[in-house]
């Protein structure tokens, strides 16, 4: 086998992996030495190692998984030596990954065995990540907690302890048996490459990472028609048709917009509900309950109040989420030619240009505000509950405010006409996620620290200012674009 | 008579009203259409060929134009009672002319000279 | 016919016109002035290249894109400023049509169909049976050739006056598309549906259409019923002692290794062809539309 064969699995990995990849490892490599300079415990090199593991998970999946890909290209191209070269390309990096740093470390003066162990248990999880089947990863989240849990009752050994060793060798050994299981699945599959909730993640990787701006950030998630193509039938969502029709434009407008804006019967929204919701259920459920344990005592105010932090951040990012959502979906909307805008355009009964424009912005925003707006009031009404303080609240408010000033922003944007061109988006989005936490996590520190960050705060609430005004300037933007528009089903440019 | 009487090649560079039009004249001609006889109607036509009804009307019309059918009210198209259900000899060779002229300037391209080509042609046509 | 299409432009009760239409992307011209208007009750077929710019047209002439130069009218009315009734008259389908893929084919054409005051929902039930349509199943999981029936479907149970496809054949199967050119063909016929299509199937265009219009850079080359087209252009050759004997202005003009020479010639007004076809050696051939085609769009 040559060098360039050895060479395929790394020429076949997409550009955005590699950037990625870089990026992750440089990022894990800088914490280790860090750790290496400023960790005065005799106990760093394994620390460093922890450090690095982490990066190498992801090398596991981004880097060693897609080899699946080349593998399944080789056998269907009936060329068997690329079959070799995919399982040899992994082998490879693998061995470097676990190598180069155990013995960089151990010349430090690390536990030589234990790092590795650690290593390789990293990378193969990666792998195994990469392989199975979607539906599996959901759960994935779950994990380092249910570990927690676990180990805490089996009392499981940690690096250093005796038995680690051979704990750590039968979960890599295992985790690479049920890797090789996917593997073989994946190549003996029939279909190989379709993508569902039972096939690999790595089959997504394969998507092309072309487009800049909202295409850009959306590039990771399928467009809506594949999007449902994948899912199982039991999870098609129920419309509820019956008010549809020129009578009710608005109603028939978010049929047509489709996701999360489409009107669904009482049982559709009740399953939705449970495959959202449920999973979150069951996470904040356990944490309550280990909490509680901690506490040694029941589920009260007082738990909810130590809590409270949390409820904060998983609001404020439920409202970015849904602010995210929608705002792709109309920007993919507003890019298809062949979908439903040809359809609306010519569709009689929807009333005067300007009943359009006002029933259209109706029906794309409300769904969002009006989920936005739950959070906000229930967010707002704990807070009050449990007298978590004026800056807290305001923080409560001012980061709900901001998804929603983003969803009518970019909402005016998309249907305007004049969406953000290149990096825009992205940079807005990432300014607000910033914006976001650091109000989160200043406004919920003790109130004595937060005294001594006065000047922060007024730095924060420049920002803030700052950021709603160019939110106000790109929807005064698109709101000007959407009057001057014959009618607002005009695809943009991509 | 029903619509797959005709025989349509869209592709073929002649015009698809003139391809029913000919195939009119030579199905009269040999008398496989006899006199007062109903043309398949221009709906089954353009239906069964799935072509312009246009194109067939157009068609018909040229043929009425000709002659060769007349509109009986109510009805549709028949074959007009002027053609004698076979014509006469000349008039049949006519038909064979483009055929004729295209073996013709074959044999010139080929050099064959006529005796062989005369030869074998009798010979096709007395086998029959 | 010429002057005819003039006038027809000039009428404003043609279903379908534009005039002057410019349009491009990112510097490039995709529609380079076109002019072109349908009579009421022809069938158009569009032909062009890929790329030539055909979706693009289409798209200017219903008002789906802001040309940045021309005017487009449907029934006379500007087709970025729709009224209902016009729309109620119009049909659309694009290519590879991808709307509401979130609804079955039964609930897609139901919810459409409450918005249109001539929706045949007899004509619904019938074709999706007709075409062995699973109507239940999800618009994105069908596959590409029953997805684009399913608009078909659509676009005809609205029982348009102007029906506009865009490339309606190419995911469909033989079987599939004669059937879909009978249905055209005889709403053309009886129901005085004007049609506009595009396609790059020849031969579709040629059983159907009553005229045909090339596409080609940008601009219209010729648009001509499909009859006369066949009748008035031809292929002329002229061997290498005769290149300099061949007509000027020709359609297209293409010089061979050996001197030859190939021309696409057109009758005059009288109905002759250019004198050189009249030549000894000169070869004149009579051309298909796809002959025709390729020897003006290579």
């Amino acid at each position: 086998m040559n060098a360039a064969i050895l060479q395929a699995p790394w020429r076949a990995s997409p550009r955005w992996t590699r950037w990625y990849m870089g990026l992750i490892l440089t990022a894990a490599t800088v914490a280790a030495v860090a750790i290496g300079f400023f960790a005065h415990r005799a106990s760093w090199p394994l620390l460093a190692g922890s450090a690095l593991a982490f990066g190498e998970f992801f090398a596991g999946m981004f880097l060693l998984a897609p080899g699946v890909l080349l593998a399944v290209d080789g056998r269907q191209l009936r060329i068997p030596v690329l079959q070799r070269a995919a399982v040899a390309g992994m082998a490879l990096p693998a061995l470097v990954m676990i190598g180069v740093p155990t013995a960089a470390l151990g010349v430090a003066g690390g536990p030589v065995v234990d790092i590795a162990c650690v290593l390789a248990m990293a990378v193969s999880s990666g792998l195994l990540m990469g392989l199975m089947p979607r539906v599996l990863c959901a759960f994935i989240g779950l994990l380092p907690m249910m570990i927690r849990t676990i180990g805490m009752q089996l009392h499981l050994p940690e690096p250093g302890e005796p038995g680690f060793v051979a704990l750590a060798l039968g979960s890599v050994v295992g985790t690479l048996v049920l890797s090789a299981l996917c593997w073989w699945r994946q190549l003996r599959d029939p279909e190989p490459y379709r993508q569902g909730w039972w096939q690999p993640m790595v089959l997504q990787f394969r998507r092309a990472n072309r487009a800049s701006g909202w295409a850009g950030l959306a590039a990771g998630l399928p467009d809506s028609v594949q999007q449902i193509r994948r899912q199982p039938d039991w999870l098609r969502p129920m419309v509820d048709l019956r008010p549809a029709g020129p009578r009710r434009p608005r109603y028939s407008l978010r049929v047509a917009l489709g996701g999360m804006f489409m009107p669904m019967t009482v049982a559709g929204r009740a399953r939705q509900l449970a495959v959202a919701v449920l999973p979150g259920t069951l996470v904040m459920a356990m944490l309550l309950l280990q909490a509680a344990r901690h506490r040694g005592g029941g589920i009260s105010w007082a738990l909810v109040t130590d809590w409270a932090g949390m409820f904060a951040w998983l609001g404020s990012f439920i409202g970015l989420l849904v602010t995210l959502l929608a705002v792709m979906q109309l920007h993919q909307h507003w890019q298809k030619h062949n979908a439903e805008l040809p359809l609306l355009a010519l569709l009689p009964g929807l009333g005067t240009p300007r009943q359009v424009r006002r029933e259209l912005l109706a029906a794309s925003l409300l769904p969002g505000l009006g989920i936005q707006s739950g959070v906000l009031i229930l967010l707002l009404a704990l807070a009050l509950r449990i007298h978590l303080g004026w800056m807290a609240e305001a923080a409560v408010l001012l980061t709900q405010v901001a998804s929603m000033g983003v969803l009518v922003a970019f909402t005016l944007s998309v249907v305007g006409g004049r969406p953000l061109r290149g990096w825009g988006a992205g940079v807005c989005c990432t300014v607000c996620i910033v914006l976001v936490s650091l109000s989160l996590s200043l406004s919920l520190m003790d109130r004595t620290a937060a005294a001594s960050h006065a000047p922060w705060v007024a730095a924060l609430a420049g920002a803030w200012a700052l950021f709603l005004l160019v939110l106000g300037w790109i929807g005064r933007r698109g709101w000007h674009g959407l009057v001057q528009r014959r009618h607002p089903f005009l695809a943009n440019p991509g | 008579m029903d619509a797959s009487l005709f025989v349509i090649q869209p592709a073929s560079a002649e015009p698809i009203y003139r391809q029913i039009v000919e195939q009119l004249r030579r199905l009269i001609a040999s008398g496989q259409l006899a006199v007062g006889e109903l043309l398949p109607s221009v709906r089954d036509v353009a239906g069964f060929h799935a072509v312009n009804p246009m194109t067939v009307s157009r068609a018909y019309s040229l043929a009425e134009n000709e002659g060769l059918l007349e509109r009986l009210r109510g009805k549709g198209m028949a074959v007009a009672a002027g053609q004698r259900t076979a014509h006469s000899q000349a008039a049949r060779l006519a038909l064979l002319e483009p055929q004729l002229l295209a073996l013709a300037r074959h044999a010139q391209e080929l050099e064959l000279p006529a005796d062989p080509v005369l030869r074998r042609l009798g010979k096709l046509l007395g086998e029959r | 016919m010429n002057a005819q299409l003039r006038d027809i432009t000039q009428a404003n009760d043609s279903p379908l016109a534009v005039h002057g239409l410019v349009h491009g992307y990112e510097g490039t011209r995709v529609l380079d002035g076109v002019d072109l208007a349908l009579a009421p009750g022809s069938v158009l077929g569009l032909i062009g290249r890929n790329g030539a710019g055909k979706s693009t047209l289409i798209r200017a002439m219903l008002g789906l894109l802001e040309p940045q130069a021309g005017q487009a009218q449907v029934f006379g009315e500007p087709a970025l400023g729709l009224s209902d009734a016009t729309k109620g008259r119009l049909a659309y389908v694009p290519q590879q049509p991808e709307a509401l893929a979130w609804l079955s084919a039964t609930q897609m054409l139901d919810y459409v169909g409450r918005f249109y005051p001539n929706w045949d929902s007899g004509f619904v039930k019938g074709t999706l049976a007709r075409w062995d349509i699973p109507a239940s199943k999800l618009l994105a999981k069908l596959s590409p050739g029953e997805r684009q029936r399913v608009d078909l479907i659509r676009a005809l149970a609205s029982r348009p006056d102007l029906l506009v496809l865009d490339e309606p054949a190419a995911a469909l199967d033989p079987v599939a598309r004669r059937e879909l050119l009978r249905e055209v063909a005889l709403r053309a016929g009886e129901a005085g549906t004007t049609v506009l299509f595009s396609t790059h199937i020849v031969s579709d265009l040629e059983r159907v259409a009553s005229e045909v219009a090339f596409l080609h850079q940008g601009r219209l080359l010729i648009h001509c019923g499909v009859d006369e087209t066949k009748e008035r252009y031809a292929r002329l050759w002229l061997p290498a002692r005769l290149a300099a004997a061949a007509p000027s202005g020709t359609l297209s003009r293409r010089h061979h290794g050996d001197g030859s020479l190939c021309l696409v010639v057109e009758r005059d007004a009288g109905g002759l062809w250019p004198e050189a076809a009249q030549l000894g050696g000169a070869r004149l051939d009579a051309l298909g539309l796809e002959d025709l085609f390729v020897e003006i769009a290579e």
